[in-house]
C-alpha cells in the first residue's frame, strides 16, 4: 500500500513544515566552505538557523539525524535558474526592466523537488535573454510543499535583473521584428538609451518633487527599474559570451556609476579574466557546455579554474532542470579542468553564488546563525559516486532520499490521468529562450539558445 | 413566401429608414406587442423568500416590475395576469458576479500597423477599460435564454478580450432594450496577454497595471489642482485608458478579476494589495486548501459553476492490479476529485462568502454542480446564498435583488422541486417585467424525435396582425423532415425547407425570405406536441413574435 504511505508522509511533512522542529545532524563530515573540514562533528539546527556547531552537542525534542559517514555541505545555491515561475521572457521589447518573474512563481513545478533532490536549496529564477534589459529576477528558496507562491521568495534577498549581450536579443528583435537593435553596437545602444532616459527621469521626478515643475512626469515603472539600477539598489546579471561585448557593458556602466554586475555564462570570460577582477564583475558560467550557437564556440572547460585563479569570485550555474540536480559534478569538472581544490570547486556552487545574489550574509557556508540550508550526501560531492541524502532548507526537511516517493506532486488535475513526468514537464525547450516566439528564432531550433 | 406579409415587409423598410433617421425621427417601438397588464400574480407556490428562511406556500404579486405583495395568502388584483405555479417553488432569481452574455461580438478594429510590437496601441494591448458592456449590449444573445434557463435573473456582464477589456453593466437578463439594473460600472480584467504585442506573458500584464495605475493616480491628482488654479499649469493630457481608471483608484468602481488558476487567485490578490484594489476574484477554481489563506486576506471570491467530472477518470482494471505506480497515481487523483468537489463547503468552513460567476460555466449542468456541491459538504443555505444575497452584496445591488420583499425587483424564479434539494428544473423566469416559461422535463423526455409529419396550421402574431397559413410536413427519410410553407394569402407562393430533424419534440428551422428586393432571414423554433405546436419566429434584426398551430390531419 504504497500510496497510503504517500498520503501519511505527505500530512507529516506539512506537519514538520509548519511547527519548526529542531534538527541535529550529528558525527557527520562538514565541509563548511568558510572553516575547512570538520570529521565527526554536530550541527544544531534551530527556528531556521544554524544554532551551533561542535562536538557532543545535544538538544531536547530534536529530530536526530546520524550523519556518520555521511558530508554536510551547505545547501547548493544556482544562480542562474529559470525554474518554478510561470513566464520567463517578455520578449516584445528590448527593454523590458519593469517586469518581475516573481509575480510568476509556479510553486508546483516538480523542477524544485527535484533541485532539492540534487542538494540545491536557492536558485535565482531568472527572466530570458530575449531583450538587451529583461525583466527583474527572483532569488527563490526551495521549500517544496508550500501553497502560496511568495514563499518561496527569499525574503530580504537583493534585487536583481537580467541583461543580455549578443545573438538573442539581436534575433529576436532585428531578424525577428526588424527593430533596433540587430547588431551587437545596437544593443550597446539600448543600454546608453536606457540609462539615460533613467537619468533624466529621475532628474524630472526631483524637479517636480522640489516645486521646480508643477505637472509630474508621466508614471513609468521601466523607467523607475532603471533609475533604481543606477542608484545601485538593483544588480545586474548579465547573459553573456564574446569578450569585446563584456567589456563594452563594462565601459557603458562606468560611464554610468554602475558596479554591480555578474556576468552570465562569460564563455569568454578566460581572455579577460583581470579585466573582470578589475571591475569587481563576477562570473557565473558553466563547466562545459558550449558550441550551441556561434558567438559561444570559442570556450574551455578550464573557464572557471582560470576566472577563479585570476581573483574573479566564480560560480557554476545550472539555466536547466536537468542540470541543477548535479551541480556537484558539475563543480567537480574544475578539479579534472584546472585542479581547483575542493574548497574551491565547493564555492563555486555555495558561497560564491550566494557573494553574486547578495546573500552571503546568509547562506553559501556553514556558520553559526547562518540560514539553516543544509545538503547531506553520501561520499563527499565532489566524487562520481556522491548521492545525495537530505536536502534542508531553514531548517525543514524537504528531501529525504529515503522518504522520495513515486509521486511527488504538488497539484493533480483531477480530469486527467497523466505520469508525472509528463504533466508537469514543460518541454525541454532552451528556458533561456522560452516564451519567444518561434517566428523569432526560425534558426536551427534544435539548438541551444542561451 | 407570404410567412410575414407584404405589409410588414414595408413597415420593416419603413422601420430601417427610421432607424437611418433616428437623430431625427423619435423612435416607436412598434414591435412591442402591449401586454393587457403589467401586473402578475403567481398564486399558491411554495415561497422561499430568502436564503434559511422556511418555505411557505403563498401568493406573489408583482406590478410594474416590481414586487407589490409576498404574503400567505392574498387576492389577486382585478387586472393581474394570473400565472399557474400551483404548488412549485419560487425563488428570488440567481445573481450571476459576472459574465460575457448578452454582448454583441467584438469586433477587431480593421488590421492596426504596429511598427514596434513593444508599444502597440492601448487597443492592440488589449487596455480598453473606457468601453462600456452596456454599449456593447445585445437582447437577442442566446447567451442571455441560457442564464434565463439557469434561474438567473441579474447578471454582471463584461466585455472579454485583453487584459482590461472594458467596465461591466449589471443587468437583468431579460434582453429587454434597457436592462441596466444599477449604475455601477465595475472594471473587468484578467491575466491575459496581447500575444506577440506588449504586454505579452503575465508578468508584463502585471507590471502594466501597476503602471497604469500609478499614471491615472498622478494625472486625477494634476487635473484636481488644475481644475482648482489653473494658473501657470501645463494642461493635464490622460490618456483615454488613464482616465478611465479614476474611478479604481478611487475604488469607487470594484476590479473584478478573473482567476480561473489557482496560482492566479494568488497573483491577483498580491496585485490587489500592492495597490489598494477593491476586488473581487472571479471564476475562481478549486481553493479548497488555501481557503485559511482566502479567509485572512477577505478575499472576496465568485467561484466558477464547474465542478470536475468523474466521468473522465477511466480506470484500466488490469493495470491497477498489476502496476504499483498507477495505483498510486489513480489513488492521488481520487483524493484530488474529492477534494475539488469539497471546494465550496471548505470555504463556507472558512466563513468565506462567496457568489458563482457564470463566465466559463457549464451552465447547462449548473444545478447538477450544485447538487454535488452540497452532497459534499456545502450547506444548502449556504449554497442558496452564493446564488442570491452574497453575490448582490458584491455588487452592491443587496436593495435591489436577492430576496423575495416588498419593493424589491420582481425577478423570481419558479423551480419543479425544491432547488437545493432535489434534482429541479427552472420552469419560469420572471424578470425585467417580463414571465418566461421553460419547456418542461415532460416535454423535453419525450422520447425519439417526434413524428411531425402531417398538415399543420399556422399563426403568426405580428404586429401586423395575424399572418395565418399551412405547414406540409412529409417524412422524406427516417427522422427528416420536408416542410413546405403554404401562406394562406396567396397559396401560391410557398417556401419549401428540407433537412429538418426534430430534436425531441423541438424543431427549429431557418429559410431567407426574399421580397420586394429586401432579404430577411427568418429563424422558427418550436415545441411540438401531439395535436399542435408553439414557440417563436425571429425575423431578423426585427424581433421575435409568437408562432402557434394545430394538427390537421395526419399523412394517410
Amino acid at each position: 500500500m504504497k500510496y497510503l504511505l504517500i498520503s501519511l508522509f505527505v500530512s507529516l511533512w506539512f506537519n514538520a513544515a509548519i511547527g519548526q522542529q529542531d534538527v541535529l545532524i550529528k558525527n557527520g563530515t562538514l565541509l563548511t566552505i568558510t572553516d575547512g573540514v570538520k570529521e565527526e562533528t554536530d550541527i544544531l539546527l534551530s527556528n531556521g538557523k544554524i544554532k551551533s556547531i561542535g562536538k557532543d552537542l545535544a538538544a531536547a525534542n530534536a529530530r536526530v539525524i546520524d550523519a556518520e559517514g555521511l558530508f554536510v555541505m551547505p545547501g547548493i545555491v544556482d544562480a542562474h535558474s529559470h525554474i518554478a515561475i510561470d513566464a520567463v521572457n517578455e520578449a516584445t521589447n528590448p527593454v523590458t526592466a519593469e517586469v518581475f518573474v516573481g509575480d510568476a512563481i509556479d510553486p508546483y513545478d516538480i523542477a524544485m523537488y527535484r533541485a532539492l533532490a540534487g542538494g540545491v536549496t536557492i536558485s535565482h529564477a531568472m527572466h530570458g535573454s530575449a531583450n538587451a534589459i529583461g525583466g527583474q529576477c527572483e532569488t527563490l528558496k526551495h521549500r517544496w510543499g508550500e501553497l502560496n507562491p511568495k514563499s518561496f521568495v527569499m525574503e530580504g534577498a537583493p534585487r536583481t535583473i537580467k541583461f543580455a549581450l549578443g545573438e538573442n536579443p539581436m534575433r529576436v528583435h532585428g531578424e525577428g521584428k526588424d527593430i533596433a537593435p540587430r547588431t551587437r553596437m545596437g544593443i550597446e545602444q539600448e543600454f546608453r538609451r536606457s540609462f539615460e532616459g533613467a537619468k533624466r527621469y529621475k532628474q524630472a521626478w526631483a524637479d517636480h518633487q522640489s516645486g521646480k515643475t508643477k505637472k509630474p512626469p508621466a508614471y513609468s515603472l521601466r523607467m523607475q527599474t532603471l533609475a533604481d539600477i543606477l542608484d545601485g539598489k538593483i544588480i545586474i546579471h548579465c547573459h553573456s559570451y564574446r569578450a569585446d561585448e563584456i567589456l563594452m557593458l563594462m565601459n557603458v556602466l562606468s560611464d554610468f556609476g554602475v558596479d554591480k554586475i555578474c556576468f552570465q555564462h562569460v564563455n569568454e570570460g578566460f581572455k579577460i579574466a583581470p579585466e573582470l577582477a578589475e571591475f569587481g564583475a563576477h562570473a557565473s558560467v558553466f563547466s562545459d557546455w558550449w558550441a550551441y550557437k556561434f558567438e559561444v564556440y570559442y570556450s574551455t572547460a578550464y573557464n572557471a579554474a582560470i576566472l577563479t585563479k585570476n581573483g574573479v569570485i566564480t560560480s557554476i550555474n545550472s539555466d536547466d532542470a536537468g542540470l541543477i540536480r548535479h551541480l556537484y559534478h558539475e563543480a567537480a569538472k574544475t578539479q579534472r579542468y584546472g585542479s581547483l581544490s575542493d574548497n574551491e570547486a565547493l564555492r563555486l556552487i555555495t558561497l560564491n553564488p550566494a557573494i553574486q545574489l547578495g546573500i552571503d550574509d546568509r547562506v553559501g557556508s556553514l556558520e553559526v546563525n547562518k540560514e539553516a540550508d543544509v545538503a547531506i550526501f553520501k561520499n563527499h560531492p565532489l566524487s562520481v559516486y556522491a548521492t545525495p541524502q537530505m536536502t534542508i532548507v531553514d531548517g525543514v526537511v524537504r528531501f529525504d532520499i529515503n522518504e522520495d516517493m513515486d509521486d511527488m506532486r504538488m497539484e493533480i488535475n483531477p480530469e486527467a490521468m497523466l505520469p508525472a513526468f509528463y504533466e508537469q514537464s514543460e518541454g525541454h525547450e532552451d528556458k533561456c529562450m522560452q516564451g519567444v516566439n518561434s517566428e523569432h528564432h526560425h534558426h536551427a531550433h534544435s539548438h541551444h539558445q542561451h | 413566401m407570404k410567412i410575414i406579409s407584404s405589409a410588414l415587409i414595408k413597415w420593416s423598410m419603413v422601420t430601417i429608414w427610421c432607424l437611418l433617421m433616428v437623430p431625427l425621427v423619435a423612435q416607436v417601438d412598434y414591435n412591442q406587442v402591449p401586454n393587457p397588464s403589467n401586473c402578475y400574480f403567481f398564486d399558491n407556490v411554495f415561497i422561499h423568500e430568502s436564503p434559511g428562511k422556511a418555505p411557505y406556500l403563498g401568493d406573489l404579486t408583482i406590478r410594474n416590475g416590481l414586487i407589490e405583495q409576498v404574503s400567505r395568502n392574498h387576492k389577486a388584483p382585478f387586472d393581474a395576469i394570473k400565472v399557474k405555479v400551483d404548488s412549485m417553488h419560487m425563488y428570488a432569481g440567481f445573481v450571476d458576479v459576472l459574465s460575457h452574455a448578452g454582448l454583441k461580438k467584438e469586433e477587431k478594429e480593421g488590421k492596426v500597423e504596429v511598427k514596434f510590437p513593444g508599444m502597440p496601441p492601448d487597443e492592440v494591448a488589449g487596455i480598453t477599460p473606457y468601453k462600456l458592456a452596456a454599449d456593447a449590449y445585445d437582447g437577442s444573445s442566446a447567451s442571455l435564454e441560457a442564464l434565463r434557463a439557469a434561474g438567473f435573473t441579474t447578471s454582471q456582464i463584461s466585455l472579454e478580450s485583453g487584459m482590461m477589456p472594458g467596465k461591466a453593466a449589471i443587468i437583468n437578463t431579460s434582453g429587454n432594450k434597457n436592462p441596466v439594473i444599477a449604475n455601477q460600472q465595475n472594471l473587468f480584467s484578467q491575466f491575459k496577454g496581447a500575444g506577440r504585442y506588449y504586454p505579452s506573458t503575465i508578468i508584463a500584464v502585471i507590471a502594466k497595471w501597476k503602471d497604469l495605475y500609478n499614471q491615472a493616480k498622478h494625472h486625477q491628482s494634476y487635473a484636481e489642482s488644475y481644475t482648482k488654479n489653473s494658473n501657470g499649469m501645463e494642461r493635464p493630457d490622460p490618456s483615454k485608458s488613464t482616465a478611465a481608471l479614476y474611478d479604481v483608484v478611487n475604488n469607487e468602481s470594484t476590479v473584478f478579476f478573473k482567476a480561473s488558476k489557482k496560482l492566479n487567485v494568488y497573483r491577483a490578490i498580491e496585485l490587489r494589495n500592492d495597490l489598494g484594489l477593491n476586488m473581487v476574484l472571479t471564476s475562481v477554481p478549486y481553493v479548497g486548501d488555501m481557503a485559511d489563506y482566502l479567509a485572512q486576506e477577505k478575499a472576496s471570491i465568485a467561484l466558477s459553476i464547474n465542478t470536475p467530472d468523474t466521468s473522465k477518470i477511466s480506470i484500466d482494471s488490469t493495470r491497477l492490479a498489476e502496476d504499483e505506480e498507477y495505483a498510486g497515481m489513480l489513488k492521488r487523483q481520487q483524493e484530488h476529485m474529492l477534494a475539488h468537489q469539497q471546494n465550496a463547503a471548505k470555504l463556507e468552513k472558512a466563513n468565506i462568502k462567496f457568489g458563482f460567476s457564470s463566465a466559463g460555466s457549464e451552465l447547462a449542468k449548473m444545478q447538477g454542480n450544485i447538487l454535488t456541491m452540497i452532497e459534499h459538504g456545502l450547506s444548502p443555505e449556504a449554497a442558496h446564498k452564493a446564488l442570491s444575497t452574497y453575490p448582490a452584496e458584491m455588487l452592491g445591488i443587496q436593495k435591489l435583488v436577492g430576496t423575495i420583499e416588498k419593493g424589491k425587483l420582481g425577478q423570481v424564479i419558479i423551480t419543479d422541486k425544491p432547488y437545493f434539494k432535489e434534482k429541479a428544473k427552472v420552469r419560469m423566469v420572471f424578470t425585467g417585467q417580463e414571465l418566461f416559461e421553460m419547456a418542461g422535463e415532460e416535454a423535453k423526455a419525450k422520447g425519439p424525435a417526434s413524428d411531425i409529419a402531417g398538415t399543420w396550421s399556422f399563426m403568426v402574431e405580428s404586429p401586423d396582425g395575424n399572418q395565418k397559413g399551412v405547414f406540409e410536413i412529409t417524412e422524406s427519410s427516417k427522422g427528416n423532415y420536408t416542410i413546405v410553407i403554404v401562406p394562406d394569402d396567396d397559396p401560391s407562393d410557398t417556401e419549401t425547407i428540407k433537412d429538418v430533424k426534430p430534436k425531441g419534440n423541438k424543431v427549429s428551422f431557418s429559410f431567407v425570405m426574399s421580397e420586394e428586393g429586401f432579404t430577411v432571414p427568418i429563424d422558427i423554433e418550436t415545441t411540438f406536441e401531439d395535436k399542435s405546436f408553439a414557440g417563436s419566429l425571429k425575423f431578423g434584426d426585427f424581433g421575435s413574435f409568437p408562432i402557434k398551430g394545430s394538427l390537421l390531419k395526419k399523412p394517410e
